[in-house]
């Protein structure tokens, strides 16, 4: 119990550190910062908050959602002449059935999370050189306005963001779902032993996981009119560290969306924080990491008690 | 007994925190003498064992080598000592071939050493213990789990070990791989080496062993020679002592058949399992591991794979091989395994209550958390959970309570049900044993019918309506309550008449 | 991961076995050309064009692409000595670890011909020839894109901020190095930071917003140098967002770019982008090929076969309107 209430205080310390440095970094509070934080937050923390499922449910990571993410703008982008919705709709159901396929695969079939998620990798870059024949994407229509933009003087992409986190801690706190997902996550042979089906809440996670890297992709490619493969090139990790920073075991079963919500703005703020203060681009890099990790050591800490 | 003893201890006591798990034991093992360890559950026969094998250190007391007082510090200590451990969760490397097995971890092989030699003498420990024919590559994922058995004294042969300590070596074995066993033991016995045999079959101590020695609560009962002590004796030293207070008074109550099993078949142990059970009345699957017990009621709740059989719950047949199902038809299941199986450690108490009441308590797929929250509490009451601990963590209750978690969550149900229990009191200490039996007895007025397996004797007299006792998958007996007798009982379970 | 890239080149390149032998002929010459990921739509492109020409010419041209492992390149490599190929055609992963893979080919007497990227002057004699542009003239031409944007503007004194492709690239620092010279001759104009955009779009957006932020105080950001076009458009999106004057037309900040997409077309012809540079993959990969086939008639090549290059900004914009529309 005693190594907990060190663990917790240590955990506030550092949030109110990392605020305090924030808050007094010249120009931090300002309108662009602020929006360019927002903008940073919102398309890693979609997918972030689909990874979130996936660890959840006791299958570590994807390594698939970046590319998921890639695919998904290219899709939207060239569909975008049959009309904003449907090319909206196509994207989604591209997304949810890439991830899903491989939700079927792991929960079903018991294959290992983290290959299946490579062999999907693999399948969606081979599949998109073959399609586009490795060509940047432009828009095929009209509309992308939609998606731009903001309402209240908040950009649309946060917006967005700040729904799928509702929405997802929604899930899994009121839904029966939500419910089975963690406890699947928590200790799957129990989930059995209580009549739940797995399979089938695994497979769930990773079409929730595939549907937010879907409209993230969506976003990007709206935001900036063209998209190729590398748009979504190291999501992956990024978001997989702000699930860990957040707090959600990698084990399994404990975990909750608005967590990783903390995850991806503690490493925005660093970064940002870093690179209004002027360090040099290794400095970044070296101290991102070891907050990171040490936060991560941390929880872990905590964990064992 | 010829010669001074090889290995001994003279008044070991241990103390784990508050708890006293051995208290003052003396024994010894002599030269040429295989010695049997016996006592139930938590009787300090593995703690004993730690002790020999340097595991543990004693806090009081001497452990003696050759007549000298020794510490063994370490289990490498222990190696050197010439005392080796075969264990009961075997510590070979599946993928390993029997050869590289044999050498695995041993200390005496130099960093260049002469692979010719290395074979010849894995060949003569194997011939030794009669498994000559084997060939030395054979990965050892390919063998039968006695064969591993015997490829594991050959390893300790090969470390020169002078005492070896077997701990339940037959628990999960067949009649003829016992028998393997039982004759690289006398072989090994006329080489001159002692071995420490524990054991809960009392049959084989009286067919291997020349002595035996009783442990019970921690507290040596007493060492016999095999040929001066006869089955009943045994027993009585083992199970001697009150078994009132702990078990609640009641009346059987008979009322309508509630659950039907036929010709239900469990491979590769359970071969025809038939049973009528009562609502009101607590029935006992006695047997130890590898009696089928366990495997008939994880069977029953639809988590063996490929069991069939016929079985109906008032009236309505219930598909075999899903939880669903089961559940559905009001079948509830408490696991031997609760940590792995029963458990949800990361999840809140609360969480945990309502874990198989999810449906009860949703619309359109979503959770009513307030009437999920008020379900909680009441059953928290209802096993005796202190309601400020709900929004714990699962991980921070003892073995006893959560062990409560698991009944409160297959209790609650308007509709009395049926309620299987495997090992209801495994791990859980004195105190929470006894509100667990109470509980039993609740659940029992309320007309629920209650399927226990269990492979503790005591607690099986002390709470069923009715025993079935069972041996090696099948049924041997069934009793009444007051029909039966302990020694009858323990007799089917250990060695049973009609199996010789 | 490797194990199976491994096992998909070995693969791809026994598919490709069967060759003639021709004398002083591009006729049956079998080419391996290994990239780095035909998802990156420069190289993508290359590849495309490179493969038509070089099979028109009746070569046969196997590609593997090693995902940015540069183990899986190194083995790629080896594969293709053991395989004997005729000539390699390398966009390298990394320029270290390439080292020891093309010593082994030019010890099997493979000839090497770089793309993209040259290596360092040390190591001059592992590659046959370089063909591609020169990355510092590519440098030089943003430079003098962003000089003549701010003169334009009147201004003698302007901060300038660089967001750059993935900063360990070789090809990325001589751009910049070169960017640097340019203004080194120009006292007042001074580069004040310089981050690693790793030539991703949303990143980009992203430092350049708090790139502003951050010289908002002292003085302002003048000039951003994003080293691609897309890069670009993530620049122009962030300086828009801050509501900060955009274009050389409203005196606003100067974008200029590096090497030429659609992206960079468009935002130069609507004036948000001033400037930007040609290094169209079509075009390079033509060349390539061209040099290839010259190569098997017998031709020496030179060490280094520049493809000239130039600055783009609206006034010459049509011409290059074609060749920039990947």
């Amino acid at each position: 119990m005693r190594t907990r209430h060190i663990v917790l205080a240590i955990r506030i310390i550092t949030i109110a550190a990392i605020a305090i440095f924030a808050l007094t970094t010249p120009g931090f509070t300002s309108q662009i910062s602020i929006n360019a934080l927002l903008n940073a937050i919102s398309f890693i923390g979609c997918v972030a908050v689909g990874m979130t499922f996936i660890t959840l449910t006791g299958n570590i990571m994807s390594l698939c959602l970046g590319a998921t993410l890639s695919a998904s703008a290219l899709i939207f982008l060239s569909s975008l002449s049959a009309g904003i919705l449907p090319a909206f709709l196509l994207t989604l159901l591209f997304g949810i059935v890439v991830t899903a396929a491989q939700g079927v695969l792991i929960g079903y079939f018991r294959a290992n999370p983290i290959l299946v998620s490579i062999a999907g990798l693999s399948l969606l870059i081979g599949g998109a050189d073959l399609a586009t024949g490795g060509v940047r994407i432009y828009p095929g229509g009209e509309g992308l306005q939609v998606f731009k933009g903001r309402i209240a003087g908040i950009p649309i992409e946060a917006l967005y963001f700040f729904a799928t986190v509702v929405a997802g801690q929604f899930i899994l706190s009121w839904t029966r779902i939500g419910r089975a997902m963690a406890m699947v996550g928590s200790n799957a042979r129990a989930a059995t032993a209580a009549g739940i089906s797995t399979a089938a809440a695994v497979t769930f996670a990773y079409v929730i996981a595939g549907a937010c890297a879907a409209v993230s992709g969506v976003l990007l490619a709206a935001r900036y009119g063209s998209g190729d493969m590398e748009l979504g090139t190291g999501y992956d990790y990024t978001a997989i560290a702000a699930v860990l920073v957040g707090g959600t075991a990698i084990q399994g079963g404990s975990g909750s969306v608005v967590r990783t919500l903390i995850g991806v703005t503690v490493i925005a703020v660093i970064e940002v924080v870093l690179l209004l203060r002027g360090f040099s681009q290794q400095l970044q890099y070296l101290i991102t990491g070891l907050i990171v990790l040490s936060v991560i050591m941390l929880h872990t800490i905590g964990e064992r008690r | 007994m010829p010669g001074q003893p090889i290995l001994a201890v003279k008044g070991v006591t241990k103390r784990f925190g508050p708890n006293e798990v051995l208290k003052k034991v003396t024994l010894s093992i002599g030269a040429q003498e295989i010695c049997a360890i016996c006592g139930e559950n938590g009787a300090g026969k593995s703690t004993l064992v730690k002790v020999f094998t340097g595991v543990h250190q004693v806090d009081g007391g001497v452990v003696l080598v050759d007549g000298k007082p020794t510490a063994i510090p370490s289990p490498l200590h222990a190696q050197e000592l010439g005392i080796a451990l075969v264990a009961q969760e075997l510590s070979l490397a599946p993928a390993l071939s029997v050869l590289d097995n044999i050498w695995l971890g041993n200390r005496k092989v130099p960093l260049f050493h002469r692979r010719k030699e290395l074979r010849d003498r894995a060949q003569a420990a194997l011939e030794k213990i009669g498994l000559g024919d084997l060939p030395l590559e054979t990965p050892v994922s390919q063998l039968s789990i006695g064969r591993r058995q015997l490829v594991e004294i050959a390893r300790m042969l090969t470390r020169d070990a002078r005492v070896l300590i077997l701990d339940e070596p037959t628990a999960t074995l067949s009649d003829v791989e016992i028998e393997r066993i039982f004759s690289a033991l006398r072989v090994l016995k006329a080489e001159g080496k002692s071995i420490i045999y524990i054991t809960h079959r009392l049959g084989e101590v009286f067919e291997i062993c020349d002595t035996v020695s009783v442990l019970r609560n921690g507290e040596l009962v007493g060492t016999r020679p095999t040929a001066e002590i006869d089955r009943e004796h045994l027993m009585e030293m083992m199970l001697g002592r009150n078994m009132g207070e702990m078990y609640p008074r009641w009346d059987s109550k008979p009322g309508e058949p509630m659950l039907t099993v036929k010709h239900l078949r469990v491979p590769p142990i359970v071969q025809d399992f038939n049973l009528v059970a009562e609502r009101g009345m607590v029935i006992c699957l006695a047997g130890q591991v590898g009696s089928g017990a366990i495997e008939v009621l994880r069977a029953l709740v639809g988590l063996a794979a490929d069991a069939t059989g016929e079985v109906s719950v008032a009236g309505q047949t219930v598909r075999l091989r899903s939880v669903a199902k089961s559940r559905a038809a009001n079948v509830q299941f408490i696991s031997e395994d609760r940590a792995g199986e029963g458990i949800f450690l990361r999840l809140s108490v609360g969480q945990n209550l309502v874990a198989t009441r999810l449906s009860d308590h949703t619309r359109l797929g979503i959770l009513e958390r307030s009437k999920l929250r008020a379900t909680a509490s009441r059953l928290a009451s209802a096993v005796g959970v202190d309601l400020k601990r709900l929004r714990s963590h699962a991980d921070e209750l003892s073995g006893g309570n959560q062990q409560k978690l698991a009944f409160g969550r297959s209790i609650g149900g308007d509709d009395p049900g049926v309620l299987l229990m495997n090992e209801p009191t495994r791990g859980v200490d004195v105190g929470a044993r006894a509100e667990i039996y109470r509980l039993i007895r609740q659940f029992c007025d309320r007309g629920y019918c209650l399927i226990m397996a269990s492979s503790d004797i005591e607690e099986v007299l002390g709470m069923s309506d009715i025993i079935v006792s069972m041996y090696r998958g099948r049924q041997i007996g069934s009793y009444r309550r007051g029909e039966a007798s302990l020694h009858r009982v323990l007799a089917d379970i250990t060695h049973p008449v009609a199996a010789a | 991961m490797r194990f199976v890239f491994a096992m998909l080149a070995l693969v791809l390149t026994s598919l490709s076995f069967g060759s003639r032998d021709a004398v002083a002929s591009p006729e049956g010459k079998r080419v391996a050309l290994l990239g780095t990921s035909n998802a990156n739509p420069y190289i993508g492109a290359w590849t495309k064009t490179f493969a038509k020409f070089a099979t028109d010419a009746g070569m046969k041209v196997t590609n593997l692409n090693s995902n940015y492992d540069a183990a899986v390149q190194s083995q790629q490599i080896d594969d293709a000595i053991a395989q004997k190929f005729d000539i390699i055609v390398l966009v390298y992963v990394n320029d270290q670890a390439v080292v020891p893979a093309l010593t082994r080919a030019k010890a099997a007497g493979i000839p090497v011909l770089l793309i993209v990227t040259p290596l360092k002057k040390d190591y001059e004699e592992l590659f046959t020839s370089y063909v591609g542009t020169d990355h510092r003239e590519l440098g030089r031409l943003a430079g003098e894109g962003m000089v003549k944007g701010l003169m334009a503007e009147g201004k003698t004194k302007a901060q300038i901020v660089a967001v750059t492709g993935a900063a360990q690239q070789l090809n990325v620092q001589d751009r910049i190095a070169a960017f640097k010279d340019v203004l080194a001759k120009h006292p007042g104009f001074e580069l004040v930071a310089a981050e690693d955009g790793k030539w991703n779009t949303a990143l980009t957006e992203k430092i350049t917003g708090e790139l502003l932020v951050r010289f908002n105080a002292r003085g302002g950001v003048d000039g951003i140098f994003a080293m691609a076009d897309n890069q670009a458009t993530g620049s122009i999106q962030a300086v828009e967002s801050a509501g900060l004057k955009l274009g050389v037309a409203d005196k606003g900040i100067v974008v200029v770019g590096s090497n030429c997409m659609k992206d960079g077309m468009i935002n130069i012809k609507s004036g948000k982008q001033y400037a930007t540079a040609t290094q169209i993959p079509t075009e390079e990969a033509e060349i390539a090929a061209k040099k290839v086939i010259g190569h098997f008639n017998g031709e020496k090549l030179k060490k280094y076969e520049l493809v000239p290059v130039h600055g783009i900004s609206k006034e010459n914009l049509e011409q290059f309107t074609a060749g920039c529309s990947y």
